[in-house]
């Protein structure tokens, strides 16, 4: 599979109902081997989702465009891969029980 | 007003999301010379369907090829049309991506080698540096 049949799917919870699409995919990379494990699913309203990663950053400058995007980007979430249950052409299914994080970068 | 996201348990290693992080970055071989830009990622070990808990899915490989129009206008290039350059070759990730190895032989330059060997290089003073 690559990244872009991934990103703007529609994500759904076990009952069927939409949550969002996938903006983003998160990667964990070994410092030693660069291996890159995928982590998880960042959740957003809509595919414009991805902008300077505001939302996603400590950053809070230029003050008015920080707080102007994480306004456009809010509840934004990030869903672990272990709480996917399938991943079809149509959409992304999660497990009955998942849990919604931070969409912030450590 | 709702109660804040909890932060997902840490994992070792560096985290990078791969819109903001990866894609469309340059990638520069190990002579420092631009090689391609990094237009879509190969993920090993993930297909459509259900997915077990154990497996854990990586990036095998950077894709490079002519996605512009399909940005634009939608839809997704041929999969034979899409250079692959292995991750394993990958030495470094930062601002830019560092490849381990010289660019030359690459699948994603073939129609620069192409183009400098069958144009420019037909044009006077198309094989040298300028002076």
């Amino acid at each position: 599979m690559i990244l872009t049949e991934l990103l703007a799917l529609p994500v759904l919870d076990a009952a069927g109902t939409r949550l969002g699409i996938v903006t983003d995919v998160r990667f964990a990379v070994d410092p030693d081997s660069l291996e890159a494990t995928l982590q998880g699913f960042l959740i957003g309203r809509r595919d414009h989702s991805v902008f300077l990663g505001y939302e996603r950053k400590s950053e809070t400058a230029p003050a008015l465009i920080a707080r102007f995007l994480r306004w456009r980007e809010r509840g934004t979430f990030l869903i672990l891969l272990d709480d996917v249950r399938s991943i079809e052409p149509d959409g992304v299914r999660l497990r009955e029980t998942y849990t919604r994080y931070s969409p912030a970068l450590p | 007003m709702t109660a804040p996201l909890p932060r997902p348990p840490r994992v070792p290693g560096r985290i990078l999301d791969a819109r903001l992080h990866l894609l469309d970055r340059q990638v520069l071989d190990v002579d420092g010379e631009p090689v391609t830009t990094v237009d879509d990622l190969e993920l090993g070990d993930l297909q459509f369907g259900e997915r077990p808990r154990s497996a854990a899915p990586t990036i095998t490989a950077l894709i490079s090829g002519p996605i512009l129009t399909t940005r634009l206008f939608g839809g997704r290039a041929p999969r034979g049309r899409l250079g692959r350059i292995g991750w394993e070759v990958v030495a470094g990730i930062d601002i830019v991506l560092t490849l381990g190895i010289p660019g030359g032989g690459l699948e994603v330059s073939w129609f620069e080698g192409w183009l400098g060997e069958h144009v420019i290089g037909r044009i006077p003073g198309g094989r040298h540096d300028p002076d």
